[in-house]
Order: structure tokens, then sequence, then C-alpha cells
């Protein structure tokens, strides 16, 4: 125990390729997630910033010459190595929680702040930057670029870095060995399963390294088998790297992978449910 | 350096990749933009090869005269008095020569049978100020000329014998008596005349003799007035204008084009620009229509991290790529194209005139046509970039493409079409029994192409609709990129071959109406002038009691 009060515990950070910035934070969410396995109070530790933060999120659509409040007044705070899984009606908010807080939907009122930073005060470049540094997205319909190898789709975010392709590859190439996909990585996403094209993009949202991985319906477009290994694979990946993970799904199943489940209704958080002990 | 390296790895991996992997689409676009580049330089070498006769005794008469050369230009068309010419070598301070120069283009009947057009060039031999020497002077005081009927004139060699010409043979210019001129000498030198009708040149020994046998005795069709190395241009020009004030103008030298053909250079600038505009067309279609579908992966490339403007700088160096390679593939076709309108069109409209036309290729069309192959695939990218960019990743993501958006034409540009045409055929009839003044009928025109346009617009998108269809079961994979949004593209390509047709009729319309113009002034002129000025008598005859051509005399007086 270092005397503010963390664990020194030697980082696995800074193997290969990360921005320098990022490379405290990392330690830090790697040291929280082994904190808190020892110690659950850990996560009250206070020199920790939060992950993801939403303060009185606003968010109105407009359908015909109806106003539809998606989200209202929401307030959020998702702490690092935390996996939540947010359930909830169609038309409740979930994707656009997830949009809002991955910086790629505009709140209306509020704040959104990702590892200390507002994410909306960022011009839309520097926004794009931070998405590709620090956070990672899983989408239902794979979303992974046709004309791209597995290897080359995963290395992409690296490669939009600036990071050299060689040595973007060899980090995808390690993570696809991680997803099980190491025979396939020279593969295009025609030529892979459905399974196969969801490891492939959770892969992706994991080869940055990023503090938050935000993950909208990973399974809907899975059989079960399938759901069950991404689910998994998702979730111990995560746990590996110290990311937290926001999971929207309709799958009810699929709360039992969360630390915590996140009920929307009407855009208003209705029920917190701890997750069943000893999954996390 | 490392930018530089980062984005082009992001480039390759973004969009090189996508053009590889989808070289289907890729190719349809190539072949749009080759289409495009065609239609440009197809009416490019046509509008180029019609001005290039009417530039010998502009630029290409001065290419070897030093920078500065100012021409002087009556007002009236090949009517420069000697009188000004004159007061310009007495008045002008600081020029370091005037040179008169009576010049025409003129066919000429040859030995084989046939006709080839010259450009009949007479003055001084202080031309080789402006052409460069090939040994004038000496050839004027050394060697007579050969014998033969009328006028001495000189020609290239190489002209000569490509044209089987022998020394003594006699030149027949049409208009002019039999005997008018023969082949007085050859020279060597043909590098210095070979920018000028590509060498079919005419040398006559002096301005006064070309001015006899072009019809116009007592003027000069333009003056070159060369400035004494270290005046002061400006000062040389002040003066010069204040010379030829309100008899003719002056600036540097340019294509002398024809009173008719003048107003035809609008006409062919707009035919260009008519074939710039379906060339971009036809490239902003097909190139669309092959991004159109992956909006959705470029906005996912967008929200997991790439920067708008990288994607947009990475999505217009695609159309750049996509550009120059069709621009390069439209380079031969486009020759083959301006080589047809050339031989088609460009004799006949130079018919008469002596000029002749053939098409040229030069490097020139290969660096235009990578030019606008470049500019067509950008403009096309300019589009879904911007549109990708001002969405963001979120909307373009959500985006279905072109492919799955149906899209319906409604009836009423058929209807509306047909009643046009309907219209015009009925008021066309009318005014072929000739009871109807010209406008209803020019109007008719216009309109009955407006109903073409609209019928055509709800027609074509159909038509090719059953033509992908038949296209599909032979060929499954060509009809269903064609199928994807075929619509739009038949849509703009109606539109486009819309626009050529009007434009197309516009040139005609407005090239006929000039030819009416010039024959109306003509008959009034008649009307008008006293006939003492009305003489159609040969020229030999026109200089009644005097030897048609004091040939001994003038050259003797030949001198710088």
């Amino acid at each position: 125990m270092l005397p503010d009060g963390t664990l020194a515990v030697s980082s696995a950070a800074g193997e290969a390729y990360r921005p320098a910035d990022r490379g405290k934070h990392r330690s830090r969410h790697r040291l929280l997630t082994l904190a808190r396995r020892a110690d659950p109070d850990i996560a009250a530790v206070p020199s920790v910033k939060p992950v993801l933060q939403l303060k009185g999120v606003g968010k109105t659509y407009r359908r015909g010459d109806e106003q539809v409040h998606v989200l209202v007044d929401f307030d959020f705070t998702l702490d690092a190595g935390e996996f939540v899984v947010v359930t909830g009606p169609s038309g409740a908010g979930k994707s656009t929680l997830l949009h809002i807080a991955g910086g790629l939907d505009a709140p209306d009122s509020g704040t959104v702040a990702v590892a200390g930073q507002d994410v909306w005060s960022m011009s839309t470049g520097a926004r794009a930057a931070f998405r590709r540094r620090n956070l990672g997205f899983v989408f239902q319909f794979f979303n992974l670029v046709p004309m791209l190898t597995a290897v080359e789709n995963v290395s992409l975010p690296l490669v939009l870095d600036g990071m050299p392709a060689r040595s973007a590859d060899a980090r995808a190439e390690e993570l696809l060995e991680r997803v099980g996909l190491g025979d396939r990585a020279r593969h295009r996403p025609a030529e892979l399963s459905g399974g196969q094209m969801q490891r492939v993009a959770v892969a992706r949202a994991l080869v940055a390294r990023p503090s938050l991985i935000l993950a909208d319906e990973p399974t809907g477009n899975l059989d079960s088998h399938s759901s069950t290994e991404v689910l998994g694979l998702l979730r111990s990946l995560s746990d590996d790297d110290g990311a937290a993970v926001v999971l929207v799904t309709h799958d009810a199943a699929a709360a039992r992978y969360g630390s915590r489940e996140l009920h929307l209704v009407d855009g208003r958080a209705h029920a917190i449910d701890a997750a069943p002990a000893g999954e996390r | 350096m490392q930018r530089l390296r980062a984005g082009w790895m992001s480039f390759r991996r973004i969009h090189l990749a996508a053009l590889v992997a989808d070289w289907r689409r890729t190719l349809l676009s190539v072949i749009g933009v080759a289409l495009g580049v065609t239609v440009v330089l197809g009416v490019l070498i046509l509008k180029s090869e019609l001005v290039r006769p009417f530039d010998s005794f502009g630029p290409s008469l001065t290419h070897a005269a030093d920078m500065g050369v100012v021409e002087v230009t009556p007002n009236v068309s090949g009517r420069l008095p000697i009188e000004t010419v004159n007061r310009l070598h007495a008045e002008v301070a600081g020029a370091e020569a005037v040179i008169p120069i009576v010049a025409a283009l003129t066919p000429v009947d040859v030995p084989g049978g046939g006709t080839h057009g010259f450009f009949l060039l007479g003055g001084s031999c202080q031309i080789e100020l402006l052409v460069g020497s090939f040994n004038c002077e000496q050839r004027a005081h050394d060697a007579n000329p050969a014998h033969g009927p009328g006028v001495p004139l000189q020609i290239p060699t190489v002209i000569a014998d490509r044209l089987g010409l022998h020394l003594g043979d006699e030149l027949r210019i049409p208009g002019l008596p039999p005997g008018s001129a023969h082949l007085g000498w050859t020279f060597q030198e043909f590098d210095r005349v070979k920018g000028i009708n590509d060498g079919y040149v005419l040398l006559a020994p002096s301005g006064d003799i070309a001015a006899s046998l072009l019809g116009s005795p007592g003027y000069a069709t333009a003056a070159f007035v060369l400035p004494r190395q270290g005046n002061n241009i400006s000062a040389i020009a002040a003066g010069v204008d204040r010379v030829i004030a309100g008899v003719a103008t002056a600036g540097p030298p340019r294509p002398h084009l024809p009173a008719v053909f003048e107003g035809a250079t609008q006409n062919l600038n707009l035919a260009a620009l008519a074939g710039i505009i379906v060339g971009v067309l036809i490239a902003v279609n097909t190139i669309l229509l092959a991004v159109e579908d992956r909006r959705a992966v470029m906005g996912t490339i967008g929200a997991i991290g790439a920067k708008p403007v990288g994607l947009f700088g990475g999505m217009l160096c695609e159309g750049a790529v996509v550009g120059l390679l069709g621009g390069l593939l439209g380079v031969p076709s486009g020759f083959l194209l301006g080589t047809y309108l050339v031989n088609s069109f460009g004799r006949s409209m130079l018919a008469g005139s002596g000029g002749t036309v053939a098409a040229h290729f030069t490097p020139n069309l290969i660096v235009i046509g990578a030019a606008a192959g470049i500019v067509c695939g950008i403009l096309a990218m300019i589009g879904p970039a911007a549109r990708l960019v001002r969405d963001g990743p979120l909307a373009s993501m959500a985006s279905a493409g072109g492919v799955q958006r149906a899209r319906k034409i409604p009836i009423w540009p058929l209807v509306v079409g047909a009643g046009m045409l309907a219209g015009a055929v009925v008021v066309l009839k009318i005014f072929e029994r000739g009871s109807l003044p010209l406008n209803p009928g020019i109007n008719g025109m216009t309109v009955g192409l407006c109903g073409v346009v609209l019928v055509t617009v709800w027609i074509a998108p159909r038509g090719a609709g059953l033509l992908i269809e038949l296209l599909t079961i032979a060929r499954p994979a060509v009809g269903r990129l064609l199928g994807a949004d075929f619509r739009r593209y038949t849509l703009l390509f109606a539109f486009s071959a819309a626009l050529l047709a009007e434009s197309t009729s516009l040139t005609i319309g407005s090239h006929s109406m000039q030819l009416l113009g010039t024959r109306q002034i003509g008959a009034q002129k008649a009307d008008r002038l006293p006939a003492a000025l009305f003489d159609c008598r040969p020229i030999g005859a026109r200089s009644a009691g005097r030897p048609a051509f004091r040939l001994h005399v003038r050259v003797g007086d030949r001198s710088r």
C-alpha cells in the first residue's frame, strides 16, 4: 500500500504502443482492478477519477410533431474496471446513452466526462482522436470494414493513430490470438461467421487499450452459443486489460456478466441492481 | 515525414484497399470518368485544331521574336492602311522595327488534282525577325526565281516535295485568274515556319504582292512592332496607341479568326463547356454510385476515431486516384473522338477558307486528360465527403446507402414533355408553310427540345431498368452492380444528354443565324454602296493598262 492509499502492483502497461498520457491512467485501471479483487471497498479510493461521468444529461428527439425525451436529467458514474449492463425496453434511451457517452451524439444538456475530460467541449477532430485512444466500440452489426482482413480491421484504430502498420498488425495479431481467431487473421469479414466477426470487433475495441468499452447490443445478431462466447470474451478481456465496460442489451442473460445493471425506462434509470456476488 | 507516412498508411488501408477490393465498382467509376474525359478531350481537340490555322500570323508567326512584340490589328479585318504603318515607322520612338504583314489562308490547287490550304504571307525580309533567319535576303539578291506564270512564290522544300511541286510549277489559287502565281523558290529552313499552318506556307516576295493577290492593295493585314532592347515597352505601346487611334488596336500577338469564326468561337466554347459538364456529370454519377454504399463503412471508421478532416481528405484523394486512372484511360478514346470530330465537322467548317485541320496528338493531351479526370474525381467526391463530415459518424453509420433507397419518378415529366413536343410539332409544321415569322419557329424548336428532355427523364430510367434486368439474367454480378442505383444514374444521364442536345442545338442555331445575318448584310450592302465600288473584274484586269504584278521592280526594292 502506497502512502496515498493505492496498492503498489507492477503494471503490464507500456509493453508495445501507448500514448504517453495514457500510461499512468492505464496503470491506475490495472491497479484498481487488481485492488478490487483483493478488497471490494477499494472502489472508494478517492484518488481515482471515474472513467465515465454523465451529469444532468438530457436528450430530446423530434418525431413528427412530437418531442420524445430520450434521456431526462440523467446522472451516471462508472468507475475504472466496472462492467455495467444497461437494459430496458426499446426506445428507452439505451443506445442514445451509449452514443452520447461515446462522443458520437451530442447531448442537449448536461456534461459527459470520460477519464476526467469533457468529451463535448472538445473540437470534432480532438474528439475523434480522443475516441480513438480512450474508447472502444462494439456494435450490434459488427461494423467491420468489409475490404480489410481481420488483422487489418483490428489494427485500424492504431493505424489511424499513426502507429507503423507492422507494429499495429503485430498487436492486432496478438489480440486475435487471444480471441481465438489467430488462424483467421488474414480472412475478410465475409469469410467469417457472425460470432467470429463479433470477436474481431471485440479485439478491435480493445486494441488501443481504451479505458472504456461501449458495446451496443453486441449479441443482438448472434445465436445463443456465439452470444455466450462473445460476452465471456468481452468480460475476460476487459478484465485483463482493466477497461470499464458499458453493455447495452435486450438479453436478460447478459446481465449476469455485469458488476451492476442499469435499467432504463423513458430515459430515466429506474432500477440499479447489484450483480450476483463473485461474478466480477 | 511521420505524419505523411501515417496519412499514407491510413489512405492505403481505408481508401486504396476499398478501391482494390471493390474492383468492379472502381472499374465502373474509372470508365465513367474516362467517358467524361473522352467528351472533354474530343471537344477541346476540335476547338484547338479549328483555331490553329488562324493562329498563324499571330503567336505562331512571332515565335522567334523577343518578348514584348506589339501586334497592331486593324479595326476592319485585314485593312490596316499602309499610311498608318508608315506613321508607326516614323513616330514610334524606341521601336527596332515595324513589320507590316499581309496574310491569309487560301486554298491552292496542287498538281495531283487535289487542293491544299496554304497560308499566304507577304512582307519584307524583316519577317526573319519574327520567325527566325531563313536566308531570305540573300536568296532575294542572289537567286533568281524559277521561270513560270505570274508571281513567284516560295514554299518550304519539304512541303514542295510532299506535294510533288517543282520549281516553275503553276500555283493555282481559286478566285485568281490562271497564271497568277508559280513556285519561284524553295527554302530548306522548314523549322522556321512549321508552326504556321503546319508549314504549308506561301511566301510572297513582298507585302504589296501578297496584298494584290488577296485583293487588298494598299493595306496590310497587321503590323508587328518590335521594341529595341532596353526600351520601355509601355512607352512604345503608348506611342503605338497614339498613332493607331481609331484605326486599329494594339496588343500581344493573338490568333486571327475570320469574322464568322469569331462568333463561332463562342459557340465552340459553349459546346466545350457542355462537353465538360457532361463529362463531369457522367463521372459524378458513376463515382457517387460507387461511394454511396460505403457511407456506413466510412461512418464506422469515423466512429472508431478517424478525424473528419482526414476522412474528407482521404475521400478526395480517392476520387483523385479514380479520376487520374479514368483520365488516362480517356486520353486515347478522347483523341479518337477528337480526330473524328476534326475530320467530320472541323474540315467542313473550314471548307473554302484554305485552312487545313488534322488532329495532333501532343503530350499536353495526357496532362489535360489526367487533370480533367482528377477534377471530375474530386468534384464527384466532394458531395459524399462533405455529407459524411456534416452528418457525423453516427448518421453515416445508420445510412443504408444508395442501394436500398427507392426512388420514383412521377408521371408529370412524361405528360408535360409529350404536350410540349406535340405543341412544338404543330408550331413547326405551320412554320414550315412560311406563315409564321422566325421567332415562333425558333421558340417552337426550343420548346420541342425541352419536351424531349422531360420525356427522356421519364423514359430513360425505365428503359435502363429493363435493360439492366436483362443484363442481370446474363451477368448477375454486373447487373446487380448497375442496378444498385440506376434510376438516379439514368436520370442524371438523361439530363446530361439533354443538356448536350440543347447546347448543340443552340450552337447550330446561332451559327445559322450568323450566316443568315452575314448574307442579309451582304445583300443590303449591295443596295447601299455606290455601283462604282463593285468591280468584279479579275485583279489583273483591274490594274488597267499596267502589268498585273511589277515583280522585277518589287523584288529589287526589297530591303530591310
